[in-house]
C-alpha cells in the first residue's frame, strides 16, 4: 500500500511539473489593438518615464566595454526616459542560461537578448521571442526592412515574421604584411589567382634562397632588419589548418559559398552543401595544403598545420608568412603590436586587411564570389515582457543600436547591419574606416546560415567534413566521399528528428 | 464494557509514544537533509529520465509531449544512424575503460608501494602525486593543448618528432589517456596510501620469520590487505571512465575522425545540442549506459569476489588428516 503510494506521489510530482509545460511554454500575450499601459502625451508620443530594461549580452572582453559605452551614452541620452541595464553572457553560458531561466525562472527573464541572429529561429521556435515588427509599428519607429542586409534579415525571419533586428555582421579577415610584399616586388592580390601567384612566387624566391623577410624569431632576429627567408624548408605564405577556428567556422564555408555553393537547401530544411559547387570550393582548400598536379597553386600555401590552431599568428609576426587568417575584432591588437615592434619604420603601417571576397573564387567574374559567410549579432524581444510601455521602450533602444553605433563598434570589427549607416558620411569620415574598415566590405556581402531548425546538425556536419577534407590521415579520400558521408549522416538525424 | 487504563499503563503508553517521536525526530534531523537531497538529485532525475525515455519531444519545450512507450528504446537498435552511433560510441568507451582502468589503478598502486617505504621527502612527493587531480580539467587540458601542439609544442620540439598529437584517432586516445591519468591518479594514489598504511605490520614480521620475499609478501599480505581499496578504486574508475565527456570536449574537439572519438555520454550529450527533439533518445541512451555500466560492475562483483573458505577448509583438513 505504502508503496503504492509512493509511486502515485513520484508519478504524480513529475506529472504536475509535466503540466507545468503548458503554461511555461505559452507566449505572454500582449493585446496590441489598445494602448494598455502606454501614456501619451497631448500630441500622441509616447511618454516614458523610468522605464528599466534588462538585456543580456553575449558580448565579453573588450566588445563588452565598448558595448557598455554605447549603452551608457544612450542611458544619458534617454535619462530619466528608459534605462538599459546590461549583463554579459559568454557564448558557452547564454544558452543554458537563458534556457533555464525560460523555463523555471521567467520573472528574471531578460527583456532583450543582444545573440547571434541565427539563434532567432531556434528561440521563437521555444516561443520565447515576440516577432518585432507589431511593437514598431505601435511606438511608430521606422524599421526599414530595405535599408538591412537581405541574408542577416532573414536569418531572423521565419514565416514572414521578424524575431529580431539585425545589428552587425562579422567573418574572419585577411591580414597581410606589405613590407614583405613590397620589398619583393609582390602586389596585393584581390582575388584567388592572384594570390595563389603571390604565394607561388614568394616559394619560388624563398627556394632560390632570395625572399625577403623581417621579423623577430627565436634566432635572435630583430623585427626591423631584413634577411633572407631560409630555404631549408618550403615558404609557405598564408598558414591555415582544420584545427583553426576560422577555418571551420567562415573559411571553409566561404569557399563552398564563393564557387557557387549554399549553406542549406531552398527549404531551409536539409544542408545544402554537398553539391559539386561545393566539393569545387573545398578542393581549393585542399590544394592550398595539398597540392596536385591540377590544382591552381604550385606549391603548397600553407604547411599541414593538422590540429593546431592559430596557427597564422607566429609566422605572420616573425615574417615566416605574408598572410594570415584572423578575426577583426583582434585586428587592433596587431595594429599596436607593429606599431611597437616597427615603430622606428612604419609601424603599423606595415601590415593591411582584407576581407576575404574573391579570396577563394574560382571564377570571380561570378555575382556569388565575392559573398563571405558572416555571422551577425540581433537584438530579439523576450516574450516575458507584457507592458507595452516597455515593449516600446525595447524598440526604441533598438532602434539607437542599429543606427547610432556604427563606427564605435565596427571599430571592434562587427560591420553595421544598416545599409544606411555603412554608407553615412559619418561612418565613412572617421579615419579609421579609412584605414581599415572599408577593407571588410560591405554588409550586403555578407551570408549567414538562413533560419533553419537544424543549424547545431546542418554546422556541425559541414565541420566535421571540412575538418577530414584537410587532414593527411584523410588526404586519399576524395572530398565528394567525405562530403556524400556527412552529408547523409546530416539527413538522418534530421528525418529522425522530423 | 467500559475498558479502563490504569496509571501506569497511560504513563507507560504515554512515554513509549513520546520516545518514538523523539526517535523520529532524530532520524528525521540527521537523515532528513540527506533524503531530501537524494529525493531530489537522484530519485526524481532518475524517475524522470525514465519518464523522458518513454516520451517524445516536440522540440520547443523541455517537457514531454507525448508518451510513445518503448519506442525510443527500439529506434536505439534499429534506426540505423542512431544504432550505428551510439553503440559503436559505447564499444569505443569500454575499449577505453578496458586500458584505462588497469592502468590507473596499477600505477597509482606503483607510486602508494613507493610512497609507503617512506623514503626522505615522502610527503612532499605524496603532495606533488595528489597535485594535478586538483588542477580545473579544463586549465589541465589547455596546458596539455600546448604542450603538445603540433607545429609549436615543445614536446615535438624537444623530442625532435613530428606527431600531431590531437590529429589522429590513435595519438587522440593516448593523449585523452594521459590526461585521464594526470588528473584522475591522485584519488586512487590517496585511497590505497591510506590503505597501505593500515596492512598489520605484525604479518610483514611473521611471513619473514617463515622466510618470505618481498614479492610473496607483496601477493600474500600487501594485496589480500589492501583487498577493499583496490575495489572502491576499480569501481569508482571503471564508472567515472564510462561516463568519459569533458576530457574529450577539450581535448579532441579537433580530432578530424570524430565517430572515433565519441564516448557513449559524448553521444548523449549530442542529442542534447539544438532542440529538445533528442531529448527522449539521450534518455534512453543514458538508460541503457546505466544499465550496461551495472551489468559490468555486477560481473565485476562476482568476479572479484571474495571466496569465503566455509567449510571447504575444513573438510580439506579432515580428509588429509584422515589419509594419514
Amino acid at each position: 500500500m505504502k508503496r503504492k503510494a509512493y509511486s502515485l506521489f513520484v508519478l504524480a510530482a513529475v506529472l504536475s511539473l509535466m503540466g507545468c509545460n503548458n503554461t511555461n511554454n505559452e507566449i505572454s500575450s500582449v493585446n496590441l489593438s489598445d494602448d494598455g499601459d502606454l501614456v501619451r502625451d497631448e500630441n500622441g508620443n509616447i511618454v516614458y518615464e523610468n522605464v528599466k530594461l534588462k538585456l543580456w549580452s553575449v558580448t565579453t572582453g573588450d566588445d563588452a566595454a565598448v558595448q557598455d559605452t554605447i549603452i551608457n551614452r544612450f542611458n544619458q541620452l534617454y535619462n530619466g526616459m528608459i534605462n538599459v541595464e546590461v549583463t554579459h553572457h559568454s557564448r558557452y553560458d547564454i544558452e543554458s542560461l537563458l534556457a533555464n531561466t525560460m523555463n523555471f525562472d521567467k520573472d528574471n527573464a531578460p527583456n532583450l537578448i543582444f545573440n547571434h541572429g541565427s539563434k532567432a529561429v531556434e528561440y521563437a521556435n521555444n516561443k520565447w521571442i515576440y516577432d518585432v515588427t507589431p511593437f514598431f509599428e505601435k511606438s511608430e519607429i521606422q524599421f526599414d526592412k530595405e535599408d538591412f542586409a537581405s541574408s542577416l534579415l532573414d536569418a531572423v525571419t521565419l514565416d514572414g515574421a521578424t524575431y529580431g533586428m539585425p545589428i552587425d555582421c562579422h567573418s574572419v579577415m585577411m591580414e597581410m604584411r606589405l613590407d614583405i610584399l613590397e620589398k619583393n616586388n609582390l602586389k596585393v592580390p584581390t582575388n584567388y589567382y592572384e594570390l595563389v601567384e603571390v604565394c607561388d612566387e614568394a616559394a619560388e624566391l624563398a627556394q632560390n634562397n632570395n625572399l625577403w623577410i623581417r621579423g623577430e624569431n627565436s634566432q635572435g632576429y630583430d623585427a626591423i632588419t631584413w634577411r633572407k627567408a631560409s630555404n631549408a624548408e618550403e615558404y609557405t605564405a598564408f598558414p591555415i589548418s582544420f584545427g583553426d577556428m576560422w577555418v571551420h567556422e567562415f573559411f571553409g564555408y566561404t569557399a563552398a559559398i564563393q564557387n557557387g555553393g549554399s549553406l542549406v537547401n531552398p527549404e531551409n530544411q536539409y544542408p545544402g552543401w554537398y553539391s559539386q559547387e561545393s566539393v569545387n570550393g573545398l578542393q581549393v582548400l585542399k590544394d592550398w595544403i595539398f597540392p596536385t598536379e591540377t590544382s591552381v597553386n604550385k606549391n603548397p600555401l600553407s604547411k599541414d598545420y593538422g590540429s593546431s590552431y592559430d596557427v597564422g599568428d607566429e609566422p605572420f609576426r616573425n615574417g615566416s608568412a605574408i598572410f594570415k587568417l584572423q578575426g577583426p575584432w583582434s585586428y587592433q591588437n596587431d595594429l599596436n603590436d607593429f606599431d611597437r615592434t616597427l615603430a622606428k619604420d612604419g609601424g603599423s603601417d606595415n601590415i593591411t586587411t582584407r576581407n576575404i571576397g574573391k579570396m577563394l573564387a574560382l571564377d570571380d567574374s561570378k555575382p556569388y564570389a565575392s559573398k563571405i559567410k558572416g555571422e551577425g549579432h540581433a537584438l530579439m524581444m523576450v516574450s516575458t515582457t507584457t507592458s507595452l510601455t516597455k515593449l516600446c521602450a525595447e524598440t526604441v533602444f533598438m532602434d539607437y543600436i542599429a543606427y547610432s553605433s556604427g563606427i564605435e563598434w565596427a571599430k571592434r570589427g562587427h560591420i553595421p547591419a544598416v545599409n544606411s549607416v555603412a554608407q553615412s558620411e559619418d561612418y565613412r569620415n572617421d579615419p579609421e574606416y579609412d584605414k581599415y574598415i572599408k577593407y571588410w566590405g560591405a554588409p550586403e556581402d555578407y551570408v549567414v546560415v538562413p533560419p533553419t531548425k537544424f543549424y547545431t546538425h546542418i554546422d556541425n556536419y559541414f565541420k566535421g567534413a571540412l575538418q577530414k577534407i584537410l587532414a593527411a590521415s584523410f588526404k586519399d579520400q576524395s572530398i565528394d566521399s567525405i562530403l556524400k558521408q556527412e552529408y547523409e549522416d546530416c539527413i538522418a538525424y534530421i528525418n529522425l528528428y522530423s | 464494557m467500559k475498558q479502563t487504563t490504569t496509571l501506569i499503563e497511560y504513563a507507560t503508553k504515554k512515554e513509549h509514544w513520546k520516545n518514538n517521536i523523539n526517535k523520529a525526530g532524530i532520524v528525521g534531523f540527521f537523515l532528513g537533509p540527506y533524503g531530501i537531497c537524494f529525493a531530489l538529485f537522484f530519485i526524481f532525475p532518475l524517475v524522470f529520465g525514465i519518464i523522458m525515455s518513454l516520451c517524445s519531444f516536440d522540440g520547443s519545450s523541455i517537457y514531454p509531449s507525448q508518451f510513445v512507450g518503448f519506442d525510443n528504446f527500439t529506434k536505439l537498435f534499429t534506426n540505423p544512424i542512431l544504432a550505428r552511433d551510439f553503440w559503436k560510441s559505447v564499444w569505443v568507451t569500454i575499449r577505453f575503460d578496458l586500458i584505462i582502468v588497469p592502468l590507473s589503478i596499477l600505477i597509482p598502486l606503483g607510486l602508494a608501494l613507493l610512497i609507503s617505504m617512506k623514503p626522505p621527502g615522502y610527503k612532499f612527493f605524496r603532495s606533488c602525486i595528489y597535485l594535478p587531480g586538483i588542477f580545473p580539467l579544463t586549465a589541465t587540458g589547455l596546458i596539455l593543448l600546448k604542450m603538445f601542439d603540433y607545429r609549436n609544442g615543445f614536446i615535438n620540439a624537444f623530442f625532435n618528432v613530428s606527431i600531431d598529437w590531437f590529429g589522429q584517432t590513435n595519438t587522440a586516445w593516448f593523449m585523452i589517456g594521459l590526461f585521464c591519468l594526470w588528473c584522475g591518479m591522485g584519488g586512487n594514489f590517496i585511497i590505497l596510501c591510506a590503505g597501505l598504511e593500515n596492512v598489520d605490520k605484525t604479518l610483514f614480521e611473521a611471513a619473514s620469520v617463515d622466510g618470505c620475499n618481498k614479492i610473496d609478501k607483496f601477493f600474500h599480505i600487501t594485496l589480500p590487505a589492501i583487498k577493499p581499496q583496490l575495489f572502491i578504486c576499480l569501481f569508482t574508475t571503471f564508472i567515472g571512465y564510462m561516463n568519459l565527456y569533458g576530457q574529450l570536449l577539450i581535448l579532441a574537439s579537433n580530432t578530424p575522425d570524430q565517430s572515433e572519438m565519441k564516448s557513449a555520454v559524448f553521444r548523449i550529450q549530442d542529442m542534447l545540442i539544438g532542440n529538445s527533439k533528442g531529448y527522449g533518445y539521450a534518455a534512453a541512451m543514458g538508460i541503457c549506459l546505466g544499465l550496461i555500466i551495472i551489468v559490468i560492475a555486477v560481473v565485476q562483483l562476482v568476479v572479484t569476489k571474495e571466496r569465503k573458505g566455509g567449510s571447504k577448509h575444513e573438510e580439506k583438513f579432515m580428509a588429509w588428516k584422515k589419509s594419514r
